[in-house]
């Protein structure tokens, strides 16, 4: 059949809808008739499911005149549950359209077990699912049969898996498809990433044809308007800070003048306290105004997403929960409070407006303190270049090969030789060697390389060559452990009469007491008690309360975005700039800054030293997000310590490294050079990160995927205490024990590529290493220096002897 | 340094490195939270911890019957983590190879599931009880703060108790924002508390009292810690 004759029921379908398919969509359908995988970059909104979807149900009406199709057809993964509502109701009406009689099924966390056993017995055409859940049904034993007729699958936002764990998951899945069903077509979908080529790459990885595979691009471009609040007052706006609430008036007539706002914050936290605190200003918003984050309940969010579809609320205090998910037509202004720390999360966020074709994104941006004004003014220079960050996707992550190895063994077992050259298709494990997987095999089934001392460990048998988990509750264990987002223990928290409200870690709520109130979901809940893993509360009518607050989730400033703030620093001493609102505005921090200490230009590199009653100082400015100044300041504290035994303890935030000693920092410019110096980094790198704890917080999420650590069964708390242990426990253990544990080595690699980012922390050397160093002695604290000493997050590094150490420390007494 | 010795109830104490104490009046050698079986039974449970750390005990173990010779060896609680395994039988047969040492278990809380098994003939080398007079001390498992104090009778008010069951570790800070903390034995007016000798186990931070004595244990050293008024 001719692709023309093929594609003829779509055309009519979209004929009789008075749509007109696009160039893009009529590729991605030709490309899917022609047997190719693929990936397709398209913004949201734009058509990009029916460029996918439409092509697949073509190939059923062709295949099998109308009848419906044996088993599961099409998979489509999506990363996040929301989501899949949506993409049912759209694959309902292209079905429906094109006179198909295929099922469609929803498969995610949130589908009951019913329902999953009757898709068990007889399996839709279309499986809308997750990445987890598709895991969870390789555990099953019959996924053979399920997948045998299956024909193509497609992975929804590629982009916000590709750079984490949960990509290395997708490509596992993928290998093992491709291999049960060898002519499988693959296709990604993603937004514009800086490396979407790469992108391809890891979502294709060997297991499809090198000849078939296409890049589709739709043209579709969106416009932007970005839009800068700006206080009235910045002499007595804040050097440090994240709240932002005292500009909050300002956004009494953006909200009251728009159809619909969305006002985005970085943390639950600062959530919560925006909500509290709009109702207290606008106390008509009662009623129309929501909020909406990730440790609320599902249904409390299902009704705050379905009330913003139907247009009914008038805004929304949201995370980064609303970044992704359904089209709210409604809503015309987003409101971003504070750094988006990158320019494609801006984007992202500025594209939650103005959905109709065409339609102009409205974005309006309030910096929570001073220096953040020029991130404003970076932020519309990028949005202007378009230029967007890349994404790096994880390689050889042994936690998620090990866990996946039980996941195998689980479903019909696996023989090991198979496995290997199946695994060695993805772009993650592409370079894996034999040693290394003999090691993984070794781990899975004896719990180490050898065979040790004790035998109790065994969650794999061997059975004529095949691996299986014949253990019930090492199963049983495994699917509750499955997948690769780790997060901080959390008690549910219910009415005392029942209605569940969401979750909140442990650590917050076990610093309240009985009768204490705390906000949260927008309601002052009064703590009632704490039983298993459940906190029970009632409604308070206390005005005043505690502001629970999770742990995490501070993403770092991108590379891409830092280089558009270093060059808003450098122009600072351009006057034509200062007309730039942000920059006039900011005129009176700048002379301060520039009294204290100096502005540095292009080709200088600024470093403060100042005493204060907490010690020596020492700060500098490579404006390179927070998780390079780690590195960075560790290395540096690491070559000081060399020098002379010292003690440190290191302060970092986007803009900066903060020094701070007991004793003076001796530095002059020629030391400077060297401390800064990008030779040996590569070494003096892995030293540093030997002397910090980097690497035993990359342990913890390392240890909680690869099943090393069990976070106990839900609702039996008590019970699992003593199988409990915390990270740090286990990271030392390892040390002490198996220093050569691929999964420990891969702690150490993670810090390296992930936390320290390595690769940018060498770029950044370079860069210092052709300017020339503005060593300044400063008599105070200076507006740059201000908000990294008040961060509270610190490294310690120190080469001190311990007795010296003590000598110099004093107990805290009990009061 | 490796041990400290520190006067106590009219008499000295050698707190040792290795997270025990030795009085040499009697030649009795003080060990509380063992945890035996702890690296087993989280292996058992699937999670691959390195099986070497639960041989290291033993070998410290024995390494303190060598250096000490004690004729008494008392187990302040906690000596089992929760089931017998491999570990134990190994701790057995190295106390059975000491067997001129007295063994004593005061029983605390993870032991308790274990006292059936523990009073059978084939375990008549290990003494057990749930407090024990050894004159001026009183040895128990758990720390008197948890008790309600009428739960002593008589002579043992009197009596200095020496305990474990809290694991104890202490916080010290130092001028710019300088912290270390590790693990520590903890004397105050009337009582002692050892910190956990087992490997693979954690600990709470103290609450320290003016008057009060702190000795921190890291990396086989210890560090007798001065108290600031």
């Amino acid at each position: 059949m001719t692709f023309n004759n093929w594609s003829k029921p779509a055309l009519n379908w979209f004929e009789k809808n008075h749509w007109r398919p696009q160039v893009f969509q009529l590729e991605a359908w030709e490309a899917i008739y022609s047997g190719y995988s693929g990936l397709l970059s398209a913004p949201t909104g734009t058509g990009k499911t029916y460029a996918l979807l439409v092509p697949f149900l073509l190939k059923g009406l062709s295949e099998c005149n109308k009848n419906s199709a044996e088993g599961l057809q099409l998979i489509w993964i999506t990363p996040i549950r929301a989501l899949a509502k949506e993409i049912e109701l759209s694959a309902q009406r292209a079905v429906e359209g094109l006179g198909l009689n295929w099922q469609i099924g929803i498969r995610t966390g949130d589908t009951a077990q019913n329902i999953r056993k009757q898709q068990l017995k007889s399996f839709p055409q279309i499986l809308i699912t997750t990445p987890e859940s598709l895991h969870l049904l390789i555990t099953n034993p019959s996924y053979p049969q399920i997948f045998k007729h299956l024909k193509g699958i497609v992975v929804d936002e590629w982009h916000e898996m590709v750079g984490s764990k949960r990509g290395v998951q997708m490509q596992l899945a993928l290998a093992l498809l491709s291999t049960l069903v060898p002519k499988l077509q693959v296709w990604g979908i993603s937004a514009t990433i800086g490396n979407i080529e790469e992108a391809a790459d890891v979502l294709l990885g060997t297991y499809t044809e090198a000849e078939k595979r296409k890049w589709i691009k739709s043209d579709i471009e969106k416009k932007i308007d970005v839009h800068t609040i700006i206080p009235d007052k910045v002499a007595s706006y804040p050097w440090a800070g994240h709240l932002g609430i005292k500009m909050a008036d300002k956004l009494i007539p953006l909200i009251l003048s728009s159809n619909s706002t969305l006002i985005f914050t970085n943390t639950r936290a600062q959530c919560e306290i925006w909500y509290r605190h709009l109702l207290e200003i606008i106390p008509s918003l009662a009623g129309q105004l929501a909020m909406h984050h990730g440790s609320m309940s599902r249904e409390i969010r299902d009704w705050v997403e379905n009330a913003l579809y139907q247009g009914t609320l008038k805004a929304v205090v949201c995370t980064s929960s609303l970044d992704l998910g359904v089209d709210f037509r409604p809503v015309d202004t987003i409101i971003q409070i504070g750094s988006p720390k990158g320019i494609a999360r801006f984007l992202q966020r500025a594209g939650r407006s103005g959905h109709q074709p065409g339609g102009l994104s409205q974005i309006y941006f309030l910096p929570t303190h001073a220096l953040e004004m020029l991130e404003a003014a970076a932020l519309r220079e990028a949005v202007a270049e378009n230029k967007v960050e890349a994404r790096i996707p994880p390689i050889r992550c042994f936690d998620v090969l090990v866990q996946y190895l039980i996941t195998r063994a689980m479903g019909v077992g696996f023989k090991p030789d198979l496995l290997f050259e199946e695994i060695k298709q993805t772009y993650a494990f592409a370079s894996l060697s034999p040693e290394e997987w003999q090691w993984a095999l070794l781990f899975i089934r004896f719990g180490g390389n050898s065979l040790q001392a004790y035998p109790e460990y065994a969650k794999v048998e061997v059975q004529d060559g095949i691996w299986l988990v014949t253990d019930r509750l090492v199963a049983k264990r495994h699917r509750l452990q499955m997948g690769t987002i780790v997060s901080d223990p959390v008690l549910q928290v219910k009415y005392v009469k029942g209605g569940f409200l969401g979750t909140i870690e442990e650590w917050f709520i076990s610093s309240l007491k009985p009768g204490e109130v705390f906000w949260f979901a927008g309601q002052a809940l009064s703590l009632v008690r704490i039983k298993d893993m459940t906190v029970q509360v009632r409604k308070s009518k206390e005005q005043k309360g505690k502001i629970p607050s999770w742990q995490g989730g501070r993403l770092p400033l991108s590379s891409e975005l830092g280089t558009f703030l270093r060059n808003q620093i450098y122009a600072l001493h351009n006057h034509e700039n200062s007309l730039v609102p942000e920059i006039q505005a900011l005129k009176p921090v700048i002379n301060i800054q520039t009294l204290t200490s100096a502005i540095p230009r292009e080709n200088e590199f600024l470093i403060e030293s100042f005493l204060s009653k907490e010690g020596y100082h020492l700060t500098c400015y490579p404006f390179e997000g927070r998780l390079v100044h780690e590195g960075l300041g560790a290395l540096v504290a690491w070559r000081l310590s060399k020098i002379k035994p010292q003690s440190f303890s290191i302060a970092m935030n986007d803009y900066g490294i903060e020094w701070l000693s007991d004793t003076p920092i001796d530095v002059d410019v020629n030391l400077l050079r060297q401390l800064f110096s990008v030779e040996h980094l590569f070494s003096h790198s892995r030293e540093s990160i030997h002397s910090t704890a980097l690497a035993s917080r990359r342990f913890r999420d390392i240890a909680t995927i690869s099943g090393l650590l069990f976070k106990g069964y839900p609702g039996n708390h008590k019970k699992d205490r003593h199988l409990q242990a915390s990270g740090t426990l286990f990271f030392q253990v390892f040390q002490d024990y198996e220093p050569d544990n691929l999964l420990l080595v891969q702690a150490y690699e993670e810090a390296l590529l992930f936390q320290m980012e390595e690769h940018r922390m060498f770029d950044a050397l370079k860069r210092i290493e052709n300017q020339q160093i503005l060593l300044k002695v400063c008599n105070k604290t200076t507006p740059f220096a201000f908000p990294i000493m008040v961060d509270r997050l610190r490294e310690k590094l120190s080469s001190e002897k311990l007795e010296d150490r003590i000598k110099k420390m004093t107990l805290l007494l009990e009061k | 340094m490796i041990s400290f010795d520190l006067s106590i109830a009219n008499t000295k104490l050698t707190l040792d490195a290795r997270k025990v104490i030795f009085w040499g009046n009697t030649a009795a050698l003080f060990i509380a939270d063992l945890h035996l079986g702890k690296i087993s039974h989280f292996r058992k449970s699937g999670m691959a911890i390195p099986a070497a750390a639960a041989t290291m005990n033993l070998d410290v173990l024995e390494s303190l019957f060598i250096d000490y010779e004690p004729k008494d060896c008392y187990f302040l609680g906690d000596l089992f983590h929760s089931a017998t395994n491999e570990e134990w039988f190994d701790f057995r047969r190295l106390c059975l190879k000491y067997n001129h040492i007295h063994f004593t278990l005061v029983t605390g809380n993870h032991d308790t599931k274990l006292v059936k098994y523990l009073n059978t003939s084939e375990n008549d080398w290990l003494n057990r009880c749930d407090t024990f007079e050894l004159h001026p001390f009183l040895l128990a498992h758990e720390p008197l703060d948890k008790l309600p104090e009428n739960s002593l009778v008589g002579e043992q008010k009197k009596l200095f108790r020496l305990c474990g069951h809290f694991h104890p570790k202490v916080k010290m800070v130092g001028m710019g924002k300088q912290q270390i903390s590790m693990p520590c034995f903890h004397f105050s007016e009337h009582q002692g508390i050892l910190p956990s000798f087992g490997q693979f186990t954690g600990g709470c931070f103290i609450k320290v009292r003016e008057g009060d004595r702190v000795i921190g244990v890291m990396n086989d050293k210890i560090y007798p810690i001065g108290l600031s008024v």
